[in-house]
């Protein structure tokens, strides 16, 4: 089949772009067309951009150039958290659909800024989040059918076991001074921002309501990385949304070896008929046998294990005593993000309603560093 | 709640022989089919488990209570932290889980009909 969709990249590898892009690649209604970011990088991200174009076999270019190019329909948006702002609009502004990289922006500003270009634009944006999951859906379709009854409370949990557990933390517990704008380091990322997003779309999105108010903690439990930034490597929220249901979340990474397969992530829900829950691993299949089970290797640039790439390059160490029964989640959410462009629909979570998961994401900052319950604003969009 | 008594003892001797490492964060989240006092009995108890575990008296950051639910926000001296919430209702099945999160490691637990 001709390719009905142009796609191009931004981003590199050691950004999330290394693994959705590719699910844009096996998609037959795609052609991976070129990697395009702005110039005046760093060397190593321009130099990791290279390498993904490298590896895909097309060509890298400057920003600009690529979306000059009228074939091209889609862009797939991964820069830098801190710039993400910028780099999007100028996308939307060439008139192309975008898939946007998590969380949506670095502050209510930029986000709000790439909500109203999207608006204003018409174009099909979506972010990337595990609401097109299965076991998203199967809550939501609980939710949606009346077979949980009337929701009473949400419970979700998006806790990653991934990094190397420290030998030796301090035991002082280390002081939320709230955001200052910068989330991403090559070693660690801030994970009440990085992996809060997910829960936060989650209960949104199965309630249907925004988030009226917010309690929150930070903690830095498990790894030396997040310690020397002074960053967080966990977060809980407590949430209570506009008709007054109340809603938990836990955010973070844990450790590699922490858990059988990818980490704790699903969420509960509590209606009038009772409890519901709804897990990434479930349904499974379990399977014990005298393999050899290698430590986990660490790579010096990527300790978190946050990028594939990294992960080949010491030798993959697959856990796989848990076999999913589910394809991946990235593939099935750049699948249905294909099928709104194609059919016209609107996708799950667009740029629109991701700027709401940025502002409950800086209320629980602020809460975490303050003590205090924050009330969220009315939407400025 | 001899089921929670069980899980307690269970779990301490995990916490004890430091199989997670020192606790950092607990997540509790229990649906029961019953009455209002059995749900604040049960809440009171794993706050008394959370405190065993941790080492210490937790300060409550946050309460949210409904006519059939509460859940608490709890933080210790340590920096330790704990998300509890216990609904209760007529219909539905019993269930919850129960996650406690180390230095070293994590546990599981999932409350079913196997746990009473």
């Amino acid at each position: 089949m001709t390719p009905l969709h142009k796609v191009i990249g931004v981003g590199g590898k050691r950004t999330h772009l290394e693994a959705y892009i590719r699910a844009f690649a096996a998609d037959e209604r795609c052609e991976v067309v070129a990697i395009a970011d702005e110039p005046g990088l760093s060397q190593y991200r321009e130099g990791q951009n290279r390498l993904l174009a490298s590896e895909l076999r097309v060509p890298y270019m400057a920003l600009g150039d690529a979306l000059k190019q009228p074939e091209v329909d889609i862009v797939c948006a991964c820069p830098d958290v801190e710039r993400r702002a910028r780099v999007v609009t100028t996308c939307l502004a060439s008139g192309k659909h975008v898939y946007l990289d998590k969380p949506l922006a670095g502050s209510i500003d930029d986000a709000l800024t790439i909500a109203e270009s999207a608006e204003a634009m018409g174009s099909v944006t979506q972010m990337f989040t595990h609401v097109n999951s299965p076991w998203a859906k199967s809550a939501h379709m609980a939710v949606k059918s009346g077979a949980t009854g009337a929701l009473n409370s949400l419970h979700c949990d998006m806790l990653m076991a991934k990094g190397h557990l420290a030998d030796d933390l301090p035991s002082e517990p280390r002081v939320e001074r709230g955001s200052d704008g910068s989330f991403t380091f090559i070693e660690a990322k801030r994970e009440l921002f990085d992996m809060g997003v997910y829960p936060v779309s989650i209960v949104t999105w199965l309630s249907g309501q925004r988030v009226k108010e917010v309690t929150a903690l930070t903690g830095n439990y498990f790894f030396e990385e997040h310690r020397k930034l002074d960053i967080e490597d966990f977060g809980a929220m407590l949430l209570t949304l506009e008709d007054g249901t109340v809603a938990t979340l836990t955010c973070g990474r844990i450790g590699v070896k922490s858990h059988p397969q990818g980490g704790k992530q699903g969420v509960t829900v509590i209606g009038d008929n009772g409890y519901f829950n709804f897990g990434e691993s479930e349904p499974r299949v379990e399977v014990y046998n005298d393999g050899h089970s290698p430590e986990p290797p660490r790579h010096p640039m990527d300790p978190m294990m946050m990028w594939g790439s990294t992960r080949q390059e010491v030798g993959e160490f697959a856990k796989n005593s848990w076999v999913s029964m589910h394809a991946s989640e990235q593939a099935a959410d750049i699948r249905a993000f294909l099928d709104c462009i194609d059919s016209g629909e609107r996708p799950e979570v667009t740029a629109t309603d991701a700027v709401h998961h940025i502002e409950v994401i800086m209320a629980a900052y602020e809460s975490a560093s303050s003590g205090r319950t924050v009330t969220i604003p009315p939407s400025r969009l | 709640m001899d089921w929670w008594h069980r899980l307690h003892e269970t779990i301490s001797t995990v916490v004890e022989d430091r199989r997670i490492g020192s606790p950092r964060a607990l997540r509790v989240t229990v649906h029961l089919r019953g009455i209002t006092r059995d749900r604040r009995s049960l809440a009171a108890m794993i706050a008394e488990s959370a405190d065993q575990w941790f080492d210490g008296n937790g300060d409550l950051v946050k309460s949210a209570e409904s006519p059939n639910s509460e859940t608490h926000m709890v933080s210790w001296p340590s920096g330790s932290s704990a998300l509890i919430s216990v609904s209760s209702g007529e219909n539905g099945q019993f269930g919850g889980t129960v996650m406690l999160m180390g230095t070293r490691g994590s546990l599981y637990h999932d409350i079913d009909g196997a746990s009473s």
